[in-house]
């Protein structure tokens, strides 16, 4: 029933896509009417619906012969950005050339995405009853944007134009452009004939990023043990940047006096060193039992999408001029990614994350491990958190013994009973509130 | 609405034209086109347009089960068809009035109410309305060629408007006219096709066996299988203690036999003049009538043929526009679909049917050799006529059996030789045929007569219920100078047919009972008017709803008229070098929002034929006329003006014409 329900959704689904395309909208209007026409007018003796469905029946037959007799050529170059980000429009400039010897009007832009539709094992594992409605919900959760079909002016030709296409981003991830389609309508301008032309590119979808009041990372300088090959300088420069409050660890020499008078507290010089602190950006992939279930494989929950866009708005926030940012995740096996200090970019962070998926198939004793790995390296670490079991609490209570300043972020639609009160809980949907009581 | 001015009225008052309604198309076509000229407009938000949609489907369905419970289907849908442009009316006119140029797609649909889309997806209904008007005109069924005509007019209207002008409009005249001649062509074609089904098929295939055929009866002679028939009560009969069952209920007669098809030659209807009241029709003069029916009939598609007991005189209660009778004593009258009842009289059998023909002796070439074969066996020939009938009726008493079931024929034999010969079991059909021609055989005139058997009498409806399986076949016999009733299927038949039923039977009888009692209903209450005031009560409804709608908190949006708009022009915005900008995105090269003037022109500058040295000047000359607060000197600004318009002359738009 499955491989019968998968093809036939399959089938209907492609032969939407495929109308969609062919049609103009006036085009399925006349469809439409032909269809209801058809069923009133079954009964020639009844109704003069058949008269109706003859006669569009005959019009739409027409305008395909003669969409079909139609050989347009087209030329499309895109500009596109290379990045974008979830739930925002984004735009981008096309040019549209008319290799046809004559001119033409009637046209519109289409933009082909990869195929949305759910393979065979992914619908069989998400849905339990194979319906149309939970089918069509894959495909759409499978879009990674929406691209609009854009009308094109008429063209001269060997004329061409410039159009600025709109899109809105859904999710995260690459959105891959499979090619482009021109659509031109046929002289009723119901059917439209295509002229595809193969013209794959890439965007990155970025994850949405909420906005951080001023991180104030807990923790201590370390020595980057082997330093860090780009870095700029070696051991620790006199130049001269900015004050700030006191950290042990400090040599008492960098105290500012004046202002430890002033403020009340001890509060230091800094200066440009490589002595600089190292921040572990932590990301819980292990998504929790039942949101693994509820969800399709490879899917990914909306708790883990909302722990996506908080480790970005932490990856964008944080100033890697002065420290090093680690971003620690666990996919097929367990990954670092530096920042800072001449590494990577905030941006590649961000990049990377638009493509981190939950994991499965590994326990989050990988991550509890290739974090403890690199502990005597990190001056703090931010913790994202999926769910709040034995495992993740007895990795933040190691964490914590070693002395390692956490700040702990807990993503969950539940609230957690008798929660520590360092334990900052994110509810999905509700993410900018919690992240401003931080 | 975005179609064309004047097309919505045009298809409101092709609907008007075709059902009649003039008035009722009059008013919703002006009151469609006149936001047009009307520069009042209300804002309209999502709730009050859920309010009129769900107040339509509300009305929707109302008129659905009223429909369906006076007329049945198909009748019903047909004229729900018919209506659903004005039941639908509101909603296309809240968008009309509105400011909204369209309306979201979840005030149609529930569904999206409760789930709304990733993506809002907006409609506007102008066109759909288009093709409902359409659609309910069709649903009149004025038979004339110039529904198809009109349609056509009306469909090239919207299309030749928005046609791709780089194509010559000879190339769209061509392929419509083309598609035209197809399209009827094509209607023509479906039309016969399925009066030839219709001829080709069996009774009960081609519109159900409630449906008759006064010329024409397609029996299942020769269909190999189990003969099916549907448990749908067809008639309702009240009998008074005149009637013993089983009632015979004739509904029409035939003559000629051919290879399973019985034929009515040469029986012309002639039309029945009422006497008394409009109601009231006598088929013969017989004066003494003992004996009154009432049926109650059904029927789908219009013009029945009546269940009528043998000798009728006397038909009453029946308004119809026309009856007919034809010589083999089928009655037919001009009616509506729908249900309807009459009163019968009838009395002695008497001269009621007319006197017997010569080819009421006629036996088929194709069934002689059997039948004169049985004849001899009987010795048919030398019996006097009273005899002979008792002989047939004995022949098939005894040995022959009632089946519904039927194998293939020996080779070289017809249906019926093999019945008589072979398996002697059949249905009703086999034994009137078999009977009809072992009489004329023997010298006896014959007809084959069908219509219904009354005998099944329901305690809960306190009528005998006639269902389709209670289609019957019998012989009418000229025996003793007057036509006789003759049966000779076997009596079990009904019971082997009732073995039949499905378990649910009593649930569908129970509903069919239910459907006919709010029938009954609704034909009082339209006999005494009160349709009338059903109509009147939807007036308020209406009125109150287009009340909650458009008053209120909302303040009328007064869309600024033309001249109020002119006296309010800013600055250089009567420009000619906006009809320049215009000509040159038709070109393809349009402005993109947010982009400078000066960025556009330098971004143009290397398209071929657009001369960027004059449009410098325009834009120049443009910009002062726009932003100094000077304005430009007369003499400059008539320069813009004539520079733009030699502009623009070198550079149409004709597009490959």
């Amino acid at each position: 029933m499955w491989r019968l329900a998968y093809r036939t959704f399959s089938a209907v689904s492609a032969l939407w896509f495929w109308t969609t395309r062919r049609f103009t909208a006036a085009g399925l209007l006349v469809l439409g009417t032909v269809v209801v026409a058809g069923a009133l007018g079954i009964d020639t003796n009844q109704t003069l619906a058949y008269q109706i469905f003859t006669l569009l029946g005959a019009l739409l037959a027409a305008a395909m012969l003669a969409a079909m007799l139609l050989r347009p050529r087209f030329q499309v170059e895109r500009s596109l950005p290379r990045m974008v980000t979830v739930g925002q429009s984004f735009s981008y400039l096309v040019k549209v050339t008319n290799l046809g010897p004559r001119a033409a009007d009637g046209l519109a832009l289409i933009e082909d995405m990869s195929d949305p539709r759910p393979a065979f094992a992914e619908f069989r594992a998400a849905l339990k009853f194979p319906t149309y409605r939970g089918w069509w919900r894959m495909a759409m959760q499978n879009q990674l944007a929406h691209i609009g079909e854009l009308a094109l002016p008429a063209l001269e030709a060997r004329a061409e134009a410039e159009v600025r296409v709109q899109g809105l981003a859904y999710r995260r991830g690459t959105l891959r452009l499979v090619g482009a389609t021109v659509a031109r309508a046929d002289p009723l301008g119901l059917v439209r004939a295509l002229a595809t032309s193969a013209k794959p590119d890439k965007m990155i979808v970025l994850p949405r990023r909420y906005s951080l009041p001023p991180p104030s990372l807990p923790g201590a300088r370390k020595y980057q043990h082997g330093g860090v090959t780009l870095a700029a300088s070696v051991g620790e420069s006199e130049e001269f940047m900015s004050l700030r409050d006191y950290r042990p660890g400090d040599p008492l020499q960098r105290i500012h006096w004046k202002s430890f008078a002033r403020a009340g507290k001890p509060v230091v010089k800094e200066y440009q060193d490589e002595f600089f602190e190292r921040h572990a950006l932590v990301l819980d992939t292990f998504a929790h039992e039942n949101a693994a279930r509820e969800k399709a494989a490879g899917r990914d929950s909306a708790a883990f999408e909302e722990a996506v866009s908080v480790a970005a708005s932490y990856a964008c926030t944080l100033d890697t001029q002065e420290c090093l940012l680690d971003l620690m995740f666990v996919g097929a096996e367990p990954y670092c990614y530096t920042a800072g200090r001449g590494q990577l970019q905030a941006g590649s962070l961000v990049e990377i994350l638009a493509g981190v998926r939950i994991s499965r198939g590994k326990a989050f004793r990988s991550l509890h491990d290739a974090l403890l790995e690199r502990r005597a390296a990190l001056s703090g670490c931010i913790l994202i958190l999926l769910a709040w079991d034995e495992a993740r609490r007895e990795l933040v209570n190691v964490l914590q013994r070693s002395g390692l300043p956490l700040q702990v972020l807990l993503v969950n639609e539940k609230p957690v009973d008798a929660a520590p009160p360092w334990l900052h809980v994110l509810v999905p949907g509700k993410i900018q509130e919690g992240l401003a009581r931080l | 609405m975005n179609t064309p001015p004047f097309l919505l009225a045009a298809a409101a008052l092709f609907w008007g034209w075709q059902t009649g309604n003039w008035l009722i198309a009059a008013v919703a076509a002006a009151l469609l086109e006149a936001p047009r000229y009307v520069a009042r407009r209300w804002n309209l938000e999502n709730t009050e347009f859920n309010r009129v949609s769900d107040f339509c489907t509300v009305l929707l369905a109302g008129v659905a089960l009223y429909l369906y419970f006076t007329f049945g289907n198909p009748r019903a849908i047909t004229l729900l068809f018919l209506w659903m442009p004005l039941v639908l009316l509101p909603l296309a006119l809240a968008q009309a009035w509105s400011t909204s140029r369209d309306i979201d797609l979840s005030v149609l649909f529930w569904s999206l109410r409760r789930n709304p889309m990733r993506r809002p997806s907006r409609i506007d209904l102008g066109y759909p309305a288009f093709s409902l008007w359409l659609l309910g005109a069709s649903a009149a069924n004025l038979r004339t060629d110039g529904f198809y005509v009109g349609l056509s007019l009306l469909v090239a209207w919207p299309l030749w408007l928005a046609r791709p002008r780089s194509f010559r409009s000879l190339v769209w005249a061509g392929t419509f006219a083309l598609a035209v001649l197809a399209g009827y062509g094509a209607h023509g074609g479906l039309n016969r096709t399925q009066a030839w089904l219709e001829a080709a098929a069996p009774e009960w295939m081609a519109g159900s066996g409630a449906r008759t055929n006064p010329y024409r009866n397609t029996t299942d002679i020769g269909s190999i299988g189990d003969l099916k028939q549907s448990e749908r009560i067809v008639l309702r009969v009240h009998a008074d203690a005149g009637f013993s069952p089983p009632i015979l209920l004739h509904r029409a007669s035939y003559d000629n036999y051919a290879g399973g098809v019985w034929l009515a030659r040469n029986a012309r209807f002639e039309q029945l003049a009422p006497f008394g009241s409009a109601s009231n029709w006598q088929l013969s003069d017989a004066q003494q009538l003992p004996a009154r029916l009432t049926v109650h009939d059904y029927s789908a598609d219009g013009n029945p043929v009546l269940s009528l007991p043998a000798g009728t005189a006397r038909i009453e209660g029946l308004s119809a526009s026309e009856m007919k009778a034809n010589s083999l004593g089928a009655v037919q009258v001009e009616h509506k679909p729908g249900f309807f009842s009459y009163r019968v009289q009838s009395g002695p059998v008497a001269a009621a049917y007319g006197a017997p023909l010569p080819q009421d002796l006629d036996i088929p070439k194709a069934e002689a050799a059997a039948i004169t074969q049985i004849a001899q066996e009987l010795r048919l020939a030398s019996l006097p006529p009273e005899q002979a009938l008792a002989t047939v009726k004995n022949y098939f008493d005894g040995r022959f059996e009632y089946a519904t079931w039927q194998g293939k024929a020996a080779d070289g034999r017809s249906p019926l030789a093999e019945f008589l010969l072979a398996t002697r079991a059949g249905h009703c059909e086999y034994f009137a045929t078999a009977t009809v021609l072992l009489l004329r055989a023997a010298g006896i005139p014959a007809r084959y007569a069908t219509g219904f058997s009354a005998q099944e009498f329901s305690k809960l409806e306190g009528a005998y219920v006639v269902r389709e399986r209670h289609a019957h076949a019998w012989v009418r016999a000229w025996v003793g100078g007057k036509w006789q009733d003759i049966d000779t299927t076997p009596a079990s038949w009904l019971a082997t047919e009732s073995a039949q039923a499905p378990l649910w039977a009593p649930i569908s009888d129970l509903w069919a009972w239910l459907r006919f009692s709010l029938a009954q209903w609704s034909a009082r209450s339209g006999d005494r008017g009160w349709d009338a005031y059903l109509a009147w009560l939807a007036l308020p409804l209406i009125m109150w709803l287009a009340w909650r709608t458009f008053s209120g908190r909302r303040a009328d949006v007064k869309a600024p008229t033309r001249s109020e708009a002119q006296g309010k022009l800013r600055p250089g915005e009567d420009s000619e070098f906006y009809l320049v900008e215009k000509r040159i995105a038709e070109l393809g090269h349009a402005r993109q929002q947010a982009q400078a003037l000066s960025e556009w022109l330098a971004s143009i500058r290397a398209q071929a034929g657009l001369e960027p040295e004059a449009l410098q000047r325009l834009a120049r000359l443009h910009n002062r006329h726009r932003f100094d607060p000077e304005g430009l000197p007369v003499t400059e600004r008539e320069s813009l003006r004539e520079q733009a318009i030699a502009w623009l002359a070198r550079h149409p738009v004709a597009l490959g014409a």
